[in-house]
């Protein structure tokens, strides 16, 4: 719950005394705190409530109500001539000058905050550079570079797959089209084959003219009249002779047909053998001009798969390279070392050494991640602090501190 | 084209058929054939058993034929007469033999023609079928045709 500044007794309460309110430029920091605590929605530290060591601690963590402490005595360039004042005066014509004035308050006061607001930007600068720092050396500048290689390489491995399972397919088609195809053309010149073989028959082989016997059917009547028939036989047998001349000019026409029914039949089967194996070469031509249109698919599509992956894993590892050397330039730029050291080393860093300062770094700009609290962290970074209060570990730790 | 066995069928059918109508044609111009040539020989052998006596009558009119006289010339004469019917039939026998054989040389001719006609036709089925065979080969390749 906020509370409000007029909330505090030695505001408007009944311990509003004179001796309460602020005196002093510590009380008046105290005040100022407070203030500006409640302002911020905090809960302030409740002196009422704690102990006196605790009292102390927190004041002595803010130091509040602390002896006054000198800034760091620098060598006094006016020494010579008794400072400053010493210096004026002899310039004004005066003697040696006196010892310096007494520190103000105020200008303590100054001065302090002064250095805190150089401090605290050195601080922020330096834990902006080791945060840099770490996440080079992490590898975390690469996000979700290993993520995406990993699906690409996942996408490598399915498509491979898939070009695979598809050139198998393939090719088992291609095999069952030609197991099917030879044995569409076995059965086709088998039948052929059966065909021709059993038709070898030769119409030409039986064929023969027959001659009819010439007969002198007027022998008898001649020899009743006492006429000889030998002039007639004679005709008998030229007529026969003249018959049978022909029939055997006809006869040696059908042997000659015959011989080519017989060729004709042999040339048959053998074209029928012939334009099998043929057919059969011609389809095993076909399926290894298919196997190698399949072949050379499968090669292609590798091949633009494999373009595909190299494209995307360069231009994954390009992004990477791009974010690590932007990375590199601002470490640099912030006057850091891409080693971890706070001095420019050049690109060329070397590697972390655990314990060193720049592991205590990377374990600095990585405890966010690791640790759920600052009191956490602090614990374990440190183990050999004791701690007291969270504004003394805050301000023992300021790096740690700032991260939460 | 695919082979169609309706088709093949039909056109061996055709073949066939051709064959049985020019044969049952082919048969019966030979009947007609031996028809009018055996006829034709019966004719002249009996126009010629005809002429024979009326051949004897002549000579036994003008005495070159009695029973005592038996003259060259009528011996000439019947010699001739029975060498030109032995010519005559014989020429017209020996056609008709020829006539036979060259329908059944036709008929051979026919059937070796059908043989052939029958063994192109299956050679173009089983061609055709090859073919086939080949597209079916590249329709199961698809894309790798």
């Amino acid at each position: 719950m906020a509370t409000g500044v007029n909330t505090y007794d030695w505001v408007n309460g009944a311990s509003a005394k004179i001796q309460n309110a602020p005196r002093t430029a510590d009380r008046r920091d105290r005040v100022e705190s407070l203030v500006g605590t409640a302002a911020l929605g905090q809960i302030p530290y409740d002196y009422s409530s704690g102990t006196k060591a605790q009292n102390d601690a927190y004041n002595l963590a803010n130091r509040y109500n602390q002896p006054s402490t000198k800034p760091p005595v620098q060598a006094d360039p006016f020494a010579a001539y008794g400072g400053i004042a010493g210096l004026t005066k002899m310039l004004q014509g005066g003697g040696s000058g006196g010892s310096g004035s007494k520190d103000s308050s105020l200008d303590w006061a100054k001065w302090n905050a002064e250095q805190a607001a150089a401090k605290n930007t050195t601080d922020t600068q330096l834990r902006a550079l080791q945060g840099l720092q770490g996440r080079l050396a992490s590898g975390g500048y690469r996000g979700n570079a290993d993520t995406l290689l990993g699906l690409i390489n996942d996408q490598n491995t399915q498509g491979q797959a898939s070009i695979w399972d598809n050139y198998n397919t393939g090719i088992s088609n291609i095999n069952a089209g030609y197991d099917t195809a030879q044995g569409m053309v076995n059965t086709g010149y088998g039948d052929l084959n059966k065909y021709l073989n059993a038709n070898q028959s030769n119409p030409y082989a039986n064929l023969q003219q027959q001659v009819s016997p010439v007969n002198n059917a007027m022998a008898n009547y001649l020899s009743a009249y006492g006429v000889s028939n030998d002039p007639v036989n004679q005709q008998v047998q030229a007529s026969q002779m003249a018959n049978q001349q022909g029939a055997d000019s006809y006869n040696q026409l059908q042997q000659l047909m015959s011989a080519n029914q017989l060729a004709n039949n042999q040339s048959n089967l053998d074209v029928s053998q012939m334009a099998q194996n043929y057919a059969t070469t011609g389809l095993g031509s076909q399926r290894a001009g298919y196997q190698a249109n399949a072949d050379t698919a499968r090669t292609s599509a590798m091949n633009q798969l494999m373009d595909q992956i190299n494209t995307a894993r360069y231009g994954v590892e390009q992004g990477v390279g791009e974010k690590k050397t932007a990375l590199e330039e601002a470490i640099i730029a912030a006057g850091g070392a891409v080693d971890g050291s706070t001095a420019g080393a050049g690109a060329n860093a070397q590697p972390v050494v655990a314990g060193s300062a720049t592991s205590r770094a990377q374990q600095v700009a990585a405890a966010p991640d690791n640790y759920p609290n600052f009191k956490a962290a602090l614990a374990d970074l440190n183990p050999n602090y004791k701690f007291t209060t969270m504004a003394a570990a805050k301000k023992k730790f300021p790096a740690l501190a700032g991260k939460f | 084209m695919a082979f169609n066995p309706a088709e093949y069928a039909a056109r061996l059918q055709a073949l066939i058929s051709g064959f049985n109508t020019q044969s049952s044609r082919a048969l019966y111009d030979n009947q007609i054939m031996n028809q009018t040539g055996r006829r034709a020989i019966a004719d002249a052998n009996a126009q010629y058993d005809r002429q024979a006596p009326q051949l004897v009558a002549g000579y036994g009119r003008s005495g070159r034929n009695t029973a005592n006289v038996k003259s060259g010339a009528f011996a000439s004469a019947m010699q001739d007469f029975a060498k030109e019917r032995v010519d005559k039939t014989g020429q017209a026998q020996g056609a008709l033999d020829t006539g036979n054989a060259f329908y059944q040389g036709d008929l051979g001719e026919r059937q070796a023609q059908l043989k052939a006609d029958q063994t192109v036709l299956a050679q173009q089925k089983a061609q055709q079928i090859a073919e086939d065979a080949g597209q079916i080969m590249q329709y199961r390749a698809g894309a790798y045709a």
